[in-house]
């Protein structure tokens, strides 16, 4: 019996040992869930018309429009906040555009104290990201390529009529040489959007007039931009058009607050033009005679109202006049239709870059060389694409600009931007110092889970110490960003939004070309607030 | 380390038995000559059920103290389960499966002892796997969110777990059979461990969980512990 039983015992301890050199198959695994779950991004940034400071609370933004539903803030919420005049739109992974849907969708900006602004967005296939530059206007502020009116028109308390003629113009600036005069007959009865008569006080009319002649104005102009899918055109067809402006302004009226919209009587505005303008039915400078459209622009649509000649007004400037019974922005100029347009997928070449990237600006310029008609932040890799669409269904030049020299890193010309095909941009290097890629490498260990894959984010910069605005340095894809921007040896401010939440680096210096940094707990949580760095990363840790 | 304990355990366990016969040897000398009888080629048919999966063998015992097998097992292993994986709960669908053909060598080494002794049986052999291993493919069973995105499981992606070992592995073991059947069918039973080797562990995922591929090293170090296929067997031995 004592036999068998060390025989027994001899048995479990053999099987004791093998099993128990096994280890759980999923020892020590942290499984890495891919954060970039949104491929499709798009990023404005906000500016203030004037040069000033944006609010730093109060904005909002609201996305309508036919794909609104597919758009959220890229850190995932449905809600978007605006951070730091930062608006970054993610859409959502299941309505990814493809090449029969492209995503289009509209975004209302407010902002305490300034004009309401709507961009319309567009989101193709293989548009990975974009960079929109919004411009908020200040109705009551002149800003360089804009210049203002304010008056009251007093009226009839009973009838809320006006009860005199009120003619009004604005101002001949340094900046904006030409003026918008706008003349309200006696006797008018403002009315709100539904036709309803507004009585009670007077009527606090403003008017802006925007210099077409200056790119300044281009962000200004109704949309953010001169291509609108939102056009009525002579003949009554709805669909895309490119706006040539010779000028355009912005006429709105108050009664005890609520917006007037339209007159029982109407208006007369007269605008003086770019007299450097060439209409495309001539190809050469404004001249009397020439016949240009009137487009109206309101709730995010142009609509054409009239045609106008051109005459030389009282001022001897060149001018049109016409009459319009509704507000509120009103164009003078050509609006060629682009429905039928094709946009063109554009190769950068810039073996200088190396791996890493650099936003540079793109200008889109008359064929002729003498008018900006768009300019647009891209971030450029080597070998990179990006979707030209909203360009002129023209003849154009285009302009590469290092944004830190202003200097010119490539430039051509396009025969025709409505029929598309795809080209290629061989971008030079800035010259100057040799381009040195610094590498930020941003690893997070979360608590209990180990290493996760960071998502993507927009990175702001500025030389330390600077007051000036942060601007913007590239994306940081898993973590990583590859940027000529930054200078080794020098100081830097950082800043980096994700949701709600923006974290800020001070005086950090660029001590080499290889910048890689671990965060977690334990590990390293920053030098200013450790503690609320823990509890932020621990929250982001959770999901 | 922990090899080298298992070997260590099996060692003593046979010295154990070694001893045990030693004792027994030196008293009861007499009693085992007069057991031994010639009994002639025995050949039986063996259907094989155990952890290795099932099979048949072909077992040839020119003398009654030892004898050699050829056979195949067949071990599929499938199947979806729900488990909790650090607290989230998951599917993990298994395909696997263990098929070898073997080559073994039987022996009675106390043939001429007691009734239970000379019924032991050790065996050592090898297999040839070509069937070798198995996949396991896991997947989250809910829905993510990613701040008010949901992503429902199938387009999470899975994670795929490839594990493959050697496709020869040496056999030791021991066992319990009547090596004087009385009857043409008898029962056997027998446990070992085949020696597998350390395997080639693949760790990969697919669309979200793309980038696991970086555990891949982590998971061939956990899996390099299972080298060992563990043989629980029984015998159906039928004389032809």
């Amino acid at each position: 019996m004592k036999k068998l039983l060390f025989k027994l015992t001899a048995l479990t301890v053999l099987i004791g040992f093998v099993v128990s050199g096994c280890r759980n198959p999923a020892y020590d695994i942290n499984v890495l869930f891919d954060a970039a779950v949104i491929q499709y991004k798009a990023t404005m940034i906000l500016t203030d018309a004037a040069g000033g400071t944006l609010p730093t609370s109060g904005l909002t933004a609201t996305i309508t429009g036919t794909d609104a539903a597919s758009i959220y803030d890229f850190s995932g919420t449905k809600a978007v906040p605006v951070v730091n005049g930062v608006i970054t739109l993610g859409v959502t992974p299941k309505d990814i555009p493809t090449a029969s849907k492209t995503l289009s969708f509209n975004v209302t900006i407010t902002a305490p104290g300034y004009d309401t602004k709507i961009i319309p967005v567009t989101i193709a296939v293989n548009q990975f990201g974009q960079i929109i530059n919004v411009t908020l206007l200040k109705t009551i502020t002149p800003t360089p390529a804009s210049s203002v009116v304010a008056v009251e028109i007093p009226t009839n308390p009973t009838t809320g009529a006006s009860t005199a003629v009120a003619t009004f113009a604005t101002p001949s600036t340094g900046n904006v040489p030409q003026q918008t005069s706008i003349t309200v007959p006696a006797g008018t009865i403002f009315r709100n959007a539904a036709g309803a008569a507004l009585i009670g006080g007077a009527v606090t009319a403003q008017a802006v007039n925007f210099d077409a002649s200056d790119p300044l104005s281009l962000s200004l102009f109704p949309g953010g931009e001169l291509s609108s899918s939102n056009v009525t055109l002579p003949g009554g067809t709805t669909g895309g058009a490119f706006f040539f402006p010779a000028g355009f302004t912005q006429i709105e009226m108050f009664v005890g607050g609520v917006q007037v919209r339209n007159f029982s009587t109407p208006i007369t505005v007269g605008m003086q033009l770019d007299e450097t303008f060439k209409p495309q039915a001539t190809g050469v400078a404004l001249k009397t005679g020439d016949v240009l459209g009137i487009y109206s622009y309101a709730d995010n649509a142009f609509k054409f109202e009239t045609n106008a000649t051109v005459i030389r007004d009282a001022a001897g400037k060149l001018a049109v006049s016409f009459q319009t019974n509704h507000l509120t922005v009103f164009i003078c100029g050509d609006a060629v239709p682009t429905a039928a347009c094709k946009a063109a997928t554009v190769t950068f070449s810039a073996s200088w870059l190396a791996q890493g990237t650099a936003p540079l600006s793109v200008q889109i310029i008359s064929a002729d060389g003498t008018k900006i008609l768009a300019t647009e932040t891209v971030i450029v890799g080597d070998g990179s694409k990006t979707l030209f669409d909203g360009v002129p269904p023209v003849g154009y030049r285009y302009k590469v600009i290092y944004p830190t020299t202003g200097a010119t890193l490539a430039e051509g010309a396009v025969n025709n931007g409505c029929t598309g095909g795809d080209y290629t941009i061989t971008v030079g290097a800035p010259g100057g110092a040799p381009v040195v890629s610094v590498s930020l490498v941003l690893g997070v260990v979360c608590p209990g889970k180990g290493v996760i894959s960071v998502p993507d984010f927009d990175l702001f910069y500025r030389p330390a110490g600077s007051t000036g605005a942060f601007q913007l340095l590239g994306t940081a894809s898993k973590g990583q960003l590859r940027t000529v921007l930054l200078t080794v040896g020098q100081r830097y401010d950082f800043r980096a939004n994700w949701g709600t939440q923006t974290k800020f680096v001070y005086n950090r210096l660029i001590s080499s070309a290889d910048q890689s940094t671990t965060v977690g707990d334990g590990i390293y949580l920053g030098d200013k607030d450790p503690n609320g760095n823990k509890a932020l990363l621990i929250e982001a840790c959770k999901n | 380390m922990k090899k080298s304990y298992s070997f260590l355990a099996l060692s003593l366990l046979l010295l154990a038995f070694t001893q045990v016969k030693a004792q027994v040897s030196t008293t009861d000398s007499t009693r085992r000559f007069t057991e031994v009888t010639t009994t002639g080629t025995k050949i039986y048919l063996s259907a094989t059920a155990a952890t290795q999966g099932f099979g048949l063998d072909i077992k040839v015992a020119p003398k009654p103290n030892y004898a050699i097998r050829v056979g195949a097992s067949i071990l599929p292993v499938g199947g979806t389960h729900i488990y909790s994986v650090r607290s989230e709960p998951t599917d993990v669908a298994l395909d696997g499966k263990l098929s070898n053909a073997h080559l073994m060598l039987d022996w009675h080494p106390w043939i001429n002892g007691y009734e239970w002794s000379k019924k032991i049986v050790v065996t050592a052999g090898a297999g040839y796997f070509w069937e070798n291993g198995g996949t396991a493919t896991v997947s989250y069973r809910g829905t993510y969110k990613y701040g008010d995105i949901l992503i429902p499981s199938s387009d999470l992606g899975v994670l795929i777990g490839d594990v493959r070992w050697n496709k020869v592995a040496p056999y030791l073991g021991f066992g319990f059979e009547q090596p004087f059947p009385k009857h043409k069918f008898n029962i056997g039973f027998a446990v070992g461990t085949y020696y597998m080797g350390e395997p080639d562990a693949k760790l990969t995922g697919t669309k979200f969980l793309a980038a696991n591929t970086s555990n891949s090293a982590q998971f061939q170090e956990n899996m390099s512990y299972y080298r060992f296929l563990p043989v629980v067997q029984i015998n159906l031995n039928f004389q032809l």
